[in-house]
């Protein structure tokens, strides 16, 4: 019984993490570079939503509308303000100037809400659903479908659409795309904006279910970024898979021996999978079929 | 050459810029001759304005103020039969224990503050405690409670009971319960503690109250969890299985929030359920409503107590608009102590100060008792007293039995 | 062509590492005359003290991080590990903090090869995330350590509280440590060591193909950077006398660690001590004249973003904007290898 929980549980996280971490997957993806500021960006998404909520009572979940737009703006404005003109140096550059944003954006938000730990909670916040003895509560449900919702969109975008066709060529290869003629920096643009978009409606879905401060983004940054290594970094479906291990693994560390260890297992499991199958489980599923 | 040279330069400019008026001054540590009562009192706190503890952290920079400004008001403390104004200078840490350091270092060196006022939060006191040691300074504090803080100390007091002594109180006032027939003997206690000084000594507490009374107490789950945690959830799971009467947990206001809410989420039901020191706060009452009624907590103050002590100060707390917490009641009697301390001491020489701190009782207290007593450590061992949530969003005074102001529902009705 | 650049250059190049290790000598003298002159002078000696701290940790870290070009956003890991074996020596033993400054190096040095061993196969952004793991991962086992071996060492959250210990003795063994970290500095420059982690830090694969050994170079250059930064650790426990996890495994330590010498100016000798002393003047002056704490860290964001856009070299590069002559002194050695 405990088990068949624990799977539950897992896989309602997982939908939160996998949303969180495709936008980091997708700019990868197209720019080769690693967005340090998408912690931030998360973070400020769940601001937003805070704010959303507190001043117009609109419902987190509601507000994944609103906050889509603005971010997606957020990061056309970051990449062509910042990130475009480090294109071409070395990957380093690229993330110490990340690294930068995402200072600008903890401090900044430290600046305007303080330090304090705050948190969402609409009316059913304490509702849950029972099925036979096992209880799921609403928000979390809730979030996962959400999570679901947005990632199957942005998949038939990206296999539907020019633009998307666009961004997962200029994921294959860049050269061959800037010589077929596509805008490789518009395209890139787009892509920043759709993973900073990601990133806060990342944010947005957050707030129900987990307490948030100006710093919080930290450990799922951590997070994020064992999941897209260990989906292997441009595999999208792998990115599902990997949301689940590393929720399940969490889950069953906490169950199984002590639950201070819980944020240990992304760690631990960030450095072992960089070291011993940098491909990803992508990689090593490509690797057994060959 | 021209670089290195620069260095040189900016360094001397650093240097000579940081500590400008700051040479000749001679810092802390020294005696200022007896009778010599400066215009201005230079007092220095540090406190968590930010981060992990800003919530208690606020509470007493706000009680800080506020005394001080009653006694500015009043004219400035009168030491020595000269009126002085005092100059308080509160800085953030920002929740972390070295920063903490190295800003009473600052406090104590650069602006040469003349006491200080203690900070929040037990690992961060107990860095505070070790500077103001070096550097022979006299200090309050209303906010570290583990007695490991006190360990080889000579200059700091501390106006809170340790949290061992939390954790008896609670298993006291259960005892009477089970005597009443009200809760099952022994009881199986399911206990959960943030892992820091004070969860691990409340965890310590209840285990020594078990070893003491195997037939009342039987200890069945015992485990700690990280400090801002998001999900607890699978925590919460194992407690279900432990198949405890009482669950027992030390946590922090928003770990609190959290935990509550997720215990509520998957169903779960305790006979007897703390967060120690927590659950009558306004923040979390307000954020949790009727799923944190019936919490039992112990506090070092409960503006329920009986007394005009208490009394004229939630008059006097009022102005602020803040509610009671215990934390403001803590912080206002640092102020309180050290300041009456200065006159007392009728100078600011920090060893006649301080034998004055630890050789006075301090009377007309608003803790529990009327009366603050430092041992010979610096740690006073005032009562707790013991609350519990009434379902009409109040709470009541449970325990010692002759403060109370009703009787406790226990055990905790099952929805 | 290297070999022929270098010997072209040998002249002026030695009387230049002499000079600058005479100005090194020369700051450290000053500063550790501060006590002498004045025995009151506390806040001097506070200041100079974490100045000095800071800059041996910017200059440790931009071994690795600077010259090889392998970022770290986890170097507090060896920070703390070295505190926290002196720290731990100290407190079960009794031995003279001071003594165990060297083990505590040592030990911050073996732990950055067990780790890095690993983890420095990984290139360019990879080893830089594996590096936020090992911070956190280092972090959180201080914390349980005691919890999972049943032990008592490192006293968990709780910290280890430490004896009392004469602060001016360390602020002697401070002087000293950042003298040396300098001179290690200044040398790795200058040798053939220090041309092959500007090769590394270039182009790791070309640096490959000519042969340099760049796996053991890399974990070279990352122990000599652990063992000052873990030997810097040590005196911090001497002095301070408390450690926690949080504050010594922290991430804001690493980043702290990362700015310095980013700011100051990445792979130079002067470029973190710079660095050192603006992060000493904002950390312990501007914030308390602006009374907020999230300022500091808003003006070295935008700080960054500005110098990685700009002025790669950092403030070292702005100065050696400011004189064209001593601009070549500055860029000279990559430009060499390149």
């Amino acid at each position: 019984m405990r088990l068949v929980e624990a799977l539950i549980s897992a896989l309602l996280v997982a939908g939160l993490y996998a949303t969180m971490s495709y936008g980091l997957a997708l700019i990868y993806g197209v720019m080769k570079i690693i967005n340090l500021a998408n912690a931030g960006t998360m973070m400020l998404g769940a601001f937003t939503t805070f704010v959303l909520w507190q001043t117009f009572g609109v419902d987190p979940l509601l507000s994944v509308l609103i906050v889509a737009p603005i971010f997606f703006v957020l990061g056309v404005i970051i990449e062509a303000a910042f990130v475009r003109r480090v294109a071409g140096s070395a990957p380093i550059i690229s993330l110490l100037l990340l690294f930068g944003v995402w200072l600008i954006m903890q401090s900044a938000a430290s600046l305007q809400f303080g330090g304090d730990v705050r948190a969402v909670r609409p009316v059913y916040v304490q509702d849950v659903i029972r099925v036979g003895e096992i209880t799921i509560a609403y928000t979390r449900l809730a979030v996962f479908l959400a999570g679901a919702i947005i990632l199957v969109a942005l998949e038939l975008f990206l296999r539907n659409s020019f633009l998307g066709r666009a961004i997962r060529a200029l994921a294959q290869d860049r050269e061959a795309c800037a010589l077929s003629g596509i805008d490789t920096r518009r395209v890139s643009m787009v892509a920043f904006g759709l993973g900073t978009a990601l990133a806060g409606m990342a944010g947005c879905l957050l707030t129900l279910v987990f307490p948030f401060d100006p710093d919080f983004g930290r450990l799922f940054q951590l997070k994020s970024f064992t999941i897209i290594v260990l989906g292997g970094l441009e595999s999208i479906p792998g990115i599902a898979v990997a949301s689940f291990v590393l929720a399940l693994a969490e889950n069953l560390t906490v169950t199984l021996s002590k639950p201070a260890l819980e944020n240990l297992v992304s760690f631990v499991l960030l450095v072992v999978v960089l070291v011993v199958m940098p491909g990803g489980l992508a990689a090593l599923v490509r690797r057994r079929l060959a | 050459m021209r670089r290195p040279s620069l260095t040189i330069a900016l360094l001397i400019a650093f240097v000579v810029g940081a500590c400008g008026g700051s040479s000749g001054v001679g810092g802390g540590g020294g005696g200022a001759p007896a009778a010599n009562i400066p215009d201005t009192i230079k007092i220095g706190a540090v406190l968590p304005l930010s981060g992990a503890d800003s919530t208690p952290g606020k509470f007493m920079n706000d009680a800080y103020l506020l005394y001080t400004k009653q006694v500015n008001d009043a004219g400035g403390l009168e030491v020595a039969g000269k009126k002085a104004k005092i100059d308080l200078r509160i800085e953030d840490n920002k929740s972390d224990p070295a920063t903490s350091g190295m800003l009473y270092e600052k406090l104590i060196t650069q602006d040469n503050v003349d006491l200080v006022l203690g900070g929040y939060n037990t690992t961060t006191v107990t860095q505070e405690v070790k500077v103001v040691n070096r550097y022979k300074m006299p200090y309050v504090g209303g906010g570290g409670a583990s007695s490991s803080i006190y360990t080889d100390n000579t200059w700091a007091v501390g106006l809170l009971a340790s949290i061992e002594k939390l954790a008896k109180t609670q298993l006291e006032f259960i005892k009477s319960q089970q005597d009443a027939s009200k809760l099952p003997k022994p009881l199986k206690i399911a206990v959960a503690f943030e892992n820091s000084s004070h969860g691990k000594e409340f965890s310590t507490g209840i285990k020594d109250g078990e070893a003491a009374a195997p037939d009342r107490f039987k200890v069945v789950f015992n485990e700690p969890f990280d400090l801002n945690g998001k999900d607890y959830t699978s925590l919460l799971n194992k407690v279900k299985d432990a198949g405890a009467d009482a669950f027992m947990v030390d946590a922090r206001v928003q770990d609190y929030i959290t935990m509550q809410t997720q215990y509520k989420q998957i169903g779960l039901y305790h006979q007897y359920e703390t967060f120690g020191p927590r659950g009558p706060e306004k923040a979390a009452r307000d954020a949790l409503k009727a799923s944190s009624d019936f919490i039992v907590a112990a506090t070092w103050f409960d503006s329920l107590q009986p007394g005009d002590n208490v009394k004229k100060w939630l008059d006097t707390w009022k102005s602020t608009g803040d509610s009671p917490e215990w934390y403001a009641a803590s912080g206002w009697e640092c102020a309180r102590i050290l300041y009456t301390a200065i006159q007392k001491a009728g100078t600011l020489d920090k060893q006649k100060i301080r034998d004055t701190l630890f050789n006075t009782t301090w009377d007309n207290s608003i803790f529990p008792g009327g009366a603050i007593k430092f041992g010979k450590t610096g740690q006073s061992d005032n009562d707790y007293v013991v609350t519990q949530n009434t379902p009409d969003g109040n709470r009541i005074v449970i325990w010692p039995k002759d403060q109370a102001t009703g009787t406790p529902t226990i055990p905790i009705p099952k929805k | 062509m290297t070999a022929v650049v270098a010997s072209a250059e040998r002249l002026p190049r030695r009387a230049r590492i002499w000079g600058q290790v005479a100005i090194v000598l020369l700051i450290g003298a000053a500063i550790a005359l501060i006590p002498v002159l004045d025995e009151r002078s506390f806040n001097l000696q506070r200041l100079t003290f974490f100045l000095l701290w800071y800059a041996t940790l910017a200059t440790g870290w931009n071994i690795i991080g600077g010259y090889a070009g392998q970022i770290s956003f986890g170097h507090a890991a060896f920070l703390g590990m070295g505190a926290y074996t002196t720290g731990v020596i100290w407190f079960t033993t009794k031995t003279d903090p001071l003594l165990t400054v060297p083990i505590a190096g040592a030990a911050a040095a073996l732990y950055s090869v067990l780790v890095g061993a690993p983890t420095l196969r990984l290139r360019g952004p990879y080893f830089a995330i594996a590096t936020i793991g090992i911070g956190e991962a280092t972090r959180l086992l201080a914390v349980n350590f005691d919890d999972i071996f049943g032990v008592t060492l490192t006293h968990g959250v709780t910290g280890l509280s430490l004896p009392n210990y004469d602060p001016v003795i360390v602020h002697y063994a401070m002087v000293a440590l950042f003298v040396i970290a300098m001179l290690v500095t200044i040398w790795v420059r200058g040798s053939r060591f220090g041309l092959g982690l500007f090769s590394i830090n270039m182009d790791t694969d070309a640096a490959e193909t000519v042969g340099v050994p760049t796996a053991r170079l890399k974990i070279t250059a990352l122990a000599l950077s652990a063992f000052l930064c873990g030997a810097a650790g040590a005196l911090y426990a001497a002095r301070q006398q408390f450690l926690d996890p949080g504050s010594m495994f922290g991430f804001d330590r690493s980043i702290a660690l990362v700015l310095m010498p980013v700011v100051g100016g990445l792979g130079t000798v002067w470029g973190p001590v710079f660095g050192a002393v603006l992060y000493s003047v904002v950390q312990d002056q501007i914030q308390s004249l602006v009374r907020n704490p999230y300022l500091p860290t808003l003006i070295y964001g935008v700080l960054l973003v500005l110098i990685v856009i700009f002025e790669p070299l950092g403030i070292a590069g702005l100065l050696s904007r400011a004189s064209d002559s001593a601009r070549s002194l500055v860029r000279r050695r990559p430009e060499n290898v390149t």
